[in-house]
């Protein structure tokens, strides 16, 4: 996507926003003139420093599900023995909705950042689990064969072969998980805790029924994933360059 | 250089493709293995480079066990077998890097071998960005960089079209002349097998245990290609193809001076 046609898709959504405050005249919702002014009035005056907590946890996140379940996605997809152990495993807890257990990771780490970066690490690393694994099974034989005969062991494949083949699949699924990291991480810092995005939404805008306010944290949530949509768009385009050249 | 010795193989059993199968071919020999789709021919292919192993007899090359692929065997298949997320050059390249070539001795073997198949302009282009003759080109420079004694082919021109095809076929017979080394091609098309095989080996259905061999002596001529000798030729060799795919497998009796059978 083109910076023009995001800012071009950027400017409808204001004017929609706009209509709409105009249409329902409440204060519930101010239009986006009010809510950028209190969004940029607030940011020295402690939004960025939640916007920055609130982008470590989910970053930080993120590279950590992209590590651990890489590596398994890759070992799970060219050995078909441990594929066959672990991925009834994985057939069984993938569809369990993760975000229930919040309380009780709450319980076991606290409510620091250990709890949340947790909870949305867990729920990226099935995502990611899944489709490495499935990119891994989806190498055709015949590429494996051919590199094989010019004498690559595993190590090669791996090098060569499967990394590569998993590569965009790994960054399209961070991609798409990033919404649901971000509504992950929206809900873990609405508990127990006194720094992140949510904590400025419900705690302290939401709490003393500054609108404006709470409009600028949502605008700075907003902002924080697209910003790591962008970035990861971005990075599937450079290092999967032969995906998008003509 | 290659010795079949009852070679039994399949993928399920009872099912078998090879039925205690012979075969031998010398050095420097151009064979083409000639059957209908899906006979089994690439798994022949497969087993000669070492990535498929006999369930019972052996595979030898230079009197030793195939047992898994080796660096002076080359393979080139149908689709290829590129990477397509690296460029022309670093498929080229692929074979020397796992070989763990210097750098330096690894430029100038790629840089010979790209200009050599004339891809010197479409060394910075993907697969994807390539025709198809210009992707089995690439595939032959990367098997020909590692310079085979033995060279596989599969199918490796089936895909393309008329006039790519002859192309590719009178340039690796410009590079395999001379160069004394011994290649088998695997085809279901009979002009290709005709033009290319100094002896064809004709297969029926599966279990292969039974073969034709005509002998060719005028392959890989330029002029073979448009005299009536190479349509006789090709007809002779429909004609006993037809026969051995009738017999199911059985003797065949009807057989010219050239040919022989074999079990």
């Amino acid at each position: 996507m083109r910076a023009r046609e995001i800012l071009w898709a950027t400017v409808l959504l204001l004017v929609f926003w706009q209509a709409a405050a105009m249409l329902v005249n409440v204060s519930v919702l101010p239009g986006p003139g009010v809510s950028v002014a209190a969004l940029v009035y607030n940011l020295p005056r402690g939004l960025a420093g939640h916007f920055l907590v609130s982008g470590y946890r989910l970053a930080l996140s993120m590279v950590i599900a992209g590590l651990l379940a890489t590596p398994l996605g890759l070992a799970i997809g060219q050995s078909p023995r441990l594929n066959g152990l672990v991925s009834p495993l994985i057939y069984l807890t993938y569809p369990i909705p993760k975000i229930v257990f919040l309380p009780i990771i709450m319980l076991f780490l606290g409510t620091g950042d250990g709890s949340k970066v947790f909870m949305i690490t867990l729920i990226l690393f099935f995502q990611i689990l899944v489709v490495v694994r499935d990119a891994c099974l989806g190498v055709r034989p015949e590429l494996v064969q051919s590199v094989r005969s010019l004498g690559a062991g595993r190590l090669e494949l791996l090098r060569y072969v499967y990394l590569p083949a998993c590569l965009p699949s790994v960054l399209t699924a961070l991609r798409v998980s990033t919404g649901t990291a971000v509504a992950v991480l929206f809900l873990a810092e609405t508990f127990a805790t006194q720094s992140g995005l949510a904590y400025y939404i419900t705690v302290e805008a939401w709490g003393r029924m500054d609108y404006p306010e709470m409009y600028a944290g949502v605008i700075a949530m907003a902002a924080l994933g697209l910003t790591i949509y962008i970035l990861l768009d971005r990075l599937e385009r450079r290092v999967c360059e032969w995906m998008v050249v003509q | 250089m290659i010795q079949v010795s009852d070679l039994c193989f399949g993928y399920s059993r009872p099912d078998e493709i090879y039925s205690h199968f012979h075969w031998e071919v010398a050095e420097g020999e151009s064979w083409v293995v000639l059957g209908p789709s899906g006979c089994g021919k690439t798994t022949l292919v497969y087993l000669l480079a070492g990535l498929r192993h006999p369930s019972t007899g052996s595979v030898q090359l230079d009197g030793s066990d195939v047992i898994a692929p080796r660096t002076s065997t080359g393979l080139i298949l149908q689709d290829h077998g590129l990477l397509p997320w690296a460029r022309a050059r670093d498929n080229v390249a692929l074979g020397l890097k796992i070989r763990r070539m210097a750098r330096q001795e690894m430029d100038e073997k790629v840089g010979y071998w790209m200009d050599r198949l004339g891809l010197g302009a479409v060394a910075h282009r993907y697969p994807g960005q390539l025709s198809g003759g210009q992707r089995q080109r690439v595939a032959i420079a990367r098997t020909l960089a590692l310079v085979p004694s033995l060279l596989l082919m599969d199918e490796p021109f089936s895909s393309l079209d008329s006039t790519t095809r002859e192309d590719l076929q009178e340039l690796v017979v410009a590079l395999s002349e001379g160069s004394g080394m011994t290649t088998v091609l695997v085809t279901h098309d009979i002009q290709e097998a005709v033009y290319l095989g100094q002896r064809i080996l004709i297969v029926g259905r599966a279990p292969i245990g039974r073969y034709l061999v005509v002998e060719n002596p005028y392959a890989r001529r330029p002029e073979f290609r448009r005299s009536p000798t190479f349509f006789e030729r090709c007809a002779e060799v429909r004609g006993l193809a037809a026969e051995l795919m009738n017999a199911g497998g059985q003797a065949v009796s009807a057989m010219p001076s050239s040919s022989q059978v074999s079990s």
